[in-house]
């Protein structure tokens, strides 16, 4: 069956083994959030965009400029993929599978995707708790070397669980970050306590203050793309997030 | 009484709901106002709105109506939020406050009602009007 998801990549880009990000929107859209504050603070830039056929017919338009919605930024060590548009449910399964044969050709060396899970009683929490899951014994002690839980028992859903699974058949290491949150209001202090995690994971310094102290602008802007998030978050079975599989021990 | 639910309740609900918030709008430009986000829980003996209120200062800036059907929400903002960029026609638009009016899934006893206001975050907890009797199994 012919791929109906393409990467085009800029002209003149040099990409070799990289760590990649990724921040699609999701619970809380905690990956999108971390991600437009990664790319401000590591003063990231566009190295490609990605295009479909079975994505909803959108540009979006920045200063005047035509864009795709969904881009990987980059600079010669970190990769970072994330989209302005929820990613509909019938494209997760090529671009899981797109992606991943995008890391191996580049030789990724470690894929870290960043994400809620949802907590009913949020509102009381102030500092959220992070949690992590990895695809191999190596991916599993990156998160141990670095005091981060992991989730030992429950289901996973949507496209990280997709690109853990489609990374391990590449061989190539990926963990997902997974911070208390919000299920359906954007939720910055989530997102900042993914990025304090991924600050130890890849031994970098990003600032999490400027996104606290812009979070009631980021819940307010963030407002759409959370309610066409949450259209497309049933369908790829988010609540499966919260039951106990049967195989439990 | 106040009975906690699962988990995986709570996120059918709001799933139920998620459609038709997608084909609401999230502004109204000549009243100046943003729609908030909201979710509703149907639980055994009342109705839980919480209603996410970013840039509201604190609760002297959130007027609530309650009658048996209808929730209205109506916050302040501490400060204009402006798209000075936007579109054609919403070209430099401000909102400086939130509005809402939840129909509401069952009736309820507005003299009930309580709310609590924490971290930008809303909680209105309505209790439904309907009454259970018991019934002896014969």
């Amino acid at each position: 069956m012919p791929k109906e998801i393409k990467i085009v990549e800029k002209e003149g880009i040099k990409i070799d083994s990289p760590i990649i990000i990724e921040g699609f929107p999701d619970i809380g859209l905690v990956g999108t959030i971390a991600s437009l504050h990664l790319i401000d603070q590591l003063g990231l830039n566009e190295m490609a965009y990605i295009e479909s056929s079975i994505f909803p017919p959108v540009m979006v338009l920045h200063k005047g400029i035509l864009t795709e919605p969904v881009r990987i930024f980059g600079d010669k060590n970190i990769l970072l993929v994330t989209s302005e548009i929820a990613i509909p449910p019938n494209a997760i399964y090529d671009l899981a599978d797109t992606l991943s044969n995008w890391f191996k050709e580049k030789r990724a060396k470690l894929v870290i995707s960043l994400t809620g899970i949802p907590v009913q009683e949020r509102m009381e929490i102030d500092t959220p708790m992070v949690f992590g899951v990895g695809n191999s014994e190596d991916a599993l002690s990156i998160l141990k070397k670095n005091d981060i839980e992991t989730m030992e028992e429950g289901f996973i859903a949507g496209i990280y669980a997709l690109l853990l699974k489609d990374c391990l058949r590449r061989n190539i290491p990926a963990i997902a970050i997974l911070a208390q949150s919000f299920l359906n209001y954007p939720d910055p202090g989530a997102a900042a306590s993914a990025i304090s995690s991924l600050n130890k994971i890849l031994k970098i310094d990003v600032d999490v203050k400027p996104l606290l102290e812009r979070a009631d602008e980021i819940r307010v802007k963030a407002r759409d793309l959370m309610k066409q998030t949450q259209g497309s978050m049933g369908a790829m079975r988010k609540p499966l997030e919260t039951e106990i599989p049967m195989m439990y021990h | 009484m106040w009975r906690r639910r699962k988990l995986s309740d709570w996120i059918d609900d709001f799933f139920e709901q998620a459609f038709s918030e997608l084909m609401s709008p999230s502004w109204d430009a000549v009243g100046k106002c943003l729609v908030p986000l909201i979710n509703i829980e149907d639980k055994e003996d009342e109705i839980v709105v919480t209603v996410d209120l970013p840039c509201v200062e604190s609760k002297e800036d959130i007027d609530l109506n309650v009658t048996e059907d209808n929730l209205e929400i109506i916050a302040k903002m501490r400060e204009a939020i402006k798209w000075e960029r936007w579109g054609t026609s919403q070209r430099q638009f401000e909102f400086k406050a939130f509005r809402r009016l939840v129909r509401l899934p069952e009736k309820v006893n507005p003299e009930g009602s309580r709310a609590m206001f924490r971290n930008g975050i809303l909680k209105v907890s309505l209790p439904k009007v309907r009454r259970r009797f018991a019934i002896k199994v014969q």
